[in-house]
């Protein structure tokens, strides 16, 4: 019996709000970044659940674009993360404080 | 299901533009490898020429007309396109221009790295602004993103450009998450991507039934949520200053202007041209973006004492008047929205392009201070940055005058008067920081003391205490004794770039008509 599409979504907006959450409520960039990928991957549910739904291979293709931009995003948010650990040797959220106003 | 779609010449034609942008990044990459390192300032004239060519290919599709869809429908190079790439180009050749001298003084030596990511950003812009489906929009949108994170963050050990790096990687990626969902939604409800199909079955659907409207207007909302952070506006502003302070001005002067016009292209499109049957849904949000942003940008500036931070503010208070030119969902607003992206782009990367003949480094020594007395040492410099001021703050005479004049008649002529009365009052507000400091340039003593003794006591050399500059920021006494004088040297292009930009800035304020026709023309207006 196939899972039916309402609760498909709900456990993505369940996945998405976990990962908003995630991103509010943690300090660290590495936890932060992981909740990003987590709202990404609930979207990816999201769009698989309608292209299934509506029959339509476009939800598919966007898929496939999320999953490519967010290897590249890891790659260029890990990269700036090392950066400023290197430098700072501490990497919380609350104490990149050097600019206020 | 068959897919029978084959890609002609004429495809590739249509994205001329960004593939030149692609190819002579790539180029100036592998010729960085290449070059000694003295020679490899060249790199800068090889970027600019590639810009040219792009703007120059940009000119071609619009000339050649014929279909204004390629790929299946993905892209699109009809007016609102051309126009809006013209404007990123000549945004990307000016911020080109005034990058070399701030590199040098800033010790930055990955010069290729540099230039290539500048053009990879411009690459992502025009994508954007060209794109007709939600998969492109989203893949210009991280085109431009992902160099610009690596941008931010480019002056290597400098702590204040890590931060600011970091702060737009998290923040953008974080909205990027709320656009994708609301994008999920759309296609939920609709069953299509494009943004043609998109519109169709909207205006087929009317009035919207309760199992598609709940779908499609969140969707909606989060869409408009995701994109309103990337143009900065207020409520989803917070990251925008601390980018812009920290990052390397060349940088976020290119941001400014790109970046915000890549994603109002995007949101006009979106809202105006693919939703415009439901525009009475989504235009209360939209009106009450602009006027937050409008009342809520200037009242912040006003409270800024670092220049580069105020003229950030400033830009969030400007993108509280582009939206009006979409919240009037009028094709006259997008016309006027359109202008003023080109003016602002002129007036604001002018503007920047003073702050980084000033700055010291990266993030710091553009406060007030600064500033104090600059008419009497520069006169050519304080003279540009009290016209880009003008024009930021809208007197007449100037571009950003006329700008403002479109955007506002375009709400009253579209029966919201309100956002001109918002509008009007924000300006007025934005007169005090603007003026305050042209005030400071010319009728304010420079607290270092006079120019001319310091320099004859520096000849003399028997006083024994060079005239150290003496700032509240730490790590400035190394940076300090560094500048020997108080006149900052001005690069070749930055005083290229200034003088195209205020010329620029005048011409077009004194003959707006032409432009003003050419940005009705680019949105089907006779």
């Amino acid at each position: 019996m196939p899972v039916p599409a309402n609760a498909l979504l709900f456990v993505s907006a369940m996945l998405f709000t976990i990962g908003v959450v995630g991103v509010l409520v943690r300090r660290n960039p590495l936890v932060i970044f992981m909740s990003i990928e987590l709202m990404l991957n609930a979207v990816n549910l999201s769009f698989m659940t309608f292209a299934n739904a509506l029959h339509s291979v476009d939800g598919w293709i966007f898929v496939f674009l999320v999953l490519s931009v967010a290897a590249a995003e890891v790659v260029v948010g890990l990269a700036i993360i090392v950066s400023v650990f290197r430098t700072r040797q501490e990497i919380d959220v609350d104490d990149f404080n050097t600019m206020k106003g | 299901m068959a897919f029978t779609y084959t890609i002609t010449a004429g495809d590739w034609g249509h994205i001329a533009p960004q593939l030149t942008l692609l190819g002579v990044a790539l180029l100036v990459m592998v010729i960085d490898t290449m070059l000694p390192a003295r020679l490899r300032g060249g790199l800068v004239i090889i970027a600019l020429l590639g810009v040219l060519s792009a703007a120059a290919s940009a000119l071609l599709v619009a000339q050649l007309g014929g279909a204004p869809s390629a790929f299946f429908g993905m892209i699109t190079s009809d007016g609102l396109a051309i126009f809006s790439m013209l404007v990123i180009l000549g945004a990307t050749a000016l911020a080109l221009l005034i990058a070399p001298g701030y590199i040098e003084r800033q010790g930055i030596h990955q010069q290729g790295e540099y230039y290539a990511l500048v053009l990879l950003a411009a690459t992502g812009m025009l994508l954007m602004s060209t794109a007709s489906n939600l998969m492109m929009i989203f893949l210009g949108l991280e085109l431009l993103s992902l160099p610009l994170y690596v941008l931010c963050a480019f002056v290597p050990g400098q702590q204040i450009a890590q931060e600011s790096g970091m702060k737009y990687f998290l923040l953008s990626s974080f909205a990027s998450g709320f656009l994708l969902y609301g994008m999920a939604l759309v296609y939920g409800a609709t069953g299509a991507t494009g943004l043609t199909q998109i519109h169709a079955f909207v205006a087929s659907h009317m009035p919207l039934d309760s199992s598609l409207a709940p779908l499609l207007l969140v969707g909606v909302v989060l869409i408009v949520v995701g994109l309103a952070f990337k143009v900065s506006a207020i409520p989803f502003h917070a990251w925008t200053p601390d980018v812009y302070q920290g990052a390397p001005t060349p940088v976020t002067a290119l941001m400014s202007v790109g970046t915000k016009t890549a994603a109002l292209v995007a949101l006009a499109r979106i809202l105006v041209v693919a939703l415009g049957p439901i525009t009475s849904q989504w235009q209360p949000l939209l009106i009450a973006l602009a006027i937050l942003t409008m009342l809520g940008g200037n009242l912040l500036a006003a409270t800024q004492t670092n220049v580069k931070r105020m003229l950030a503010y400033s830009s969030i208070a400007h993108a509280g008047y582009l939206l009006i030119g979409i919240a009037v969902g009028t094709n006259l607003g997008l016309a006027a929205m359109i202008f003023y992206l080109a003016a602002y782009g002129i007036m604001n990367i002018g503007a920047f392009g003073v702050v980084q003949v000033i700055e010291r480094s990266v993030g710091f020594g553009t406060e007030l201070d600064r500033f104090r007395g600059l008419g009497a040492r520069q006169p050519w410099l304080a003279g540009a940055m009290t016209v880009f001021l003008l024009a930021l703050a809208g007197i007449p005479g100037t571009v950003g005058f006329v700008a403002k004049y479109a955007v506002f008649s375009a709400a009253v002529l579209a029966s919201h008067p309100e956002l001109t009365i918002v509008g009007v009052i924000a300006s007025m507000i934005s007169f005090y920081y603007y003026l305050r400091i042209i005030w400071a340039m010319y009728f304010e003593l420079n607290p270092e003391g006079d120019p001319a003794t310091q320099g004859a006591r520096a000849a003399l050399g028997a006083q024994g205490t060079p005239p150290l500059m003496v700032e509240s920021s730490g790590q400035s006494a190394v940076i300090a004794a560094k500048s020997v004088s108080m006149r900052q040297p001005i690069a070749l292009g930055a005083m290229l770039s200034l003088g195209l930009a205020v010329l620029a800035t005048i011409i077009l304020g004194i003959l707006p008509g032409p432009l003003f026709e050419l940005a009705r023309q680019a949105v089907g207006l006779p």
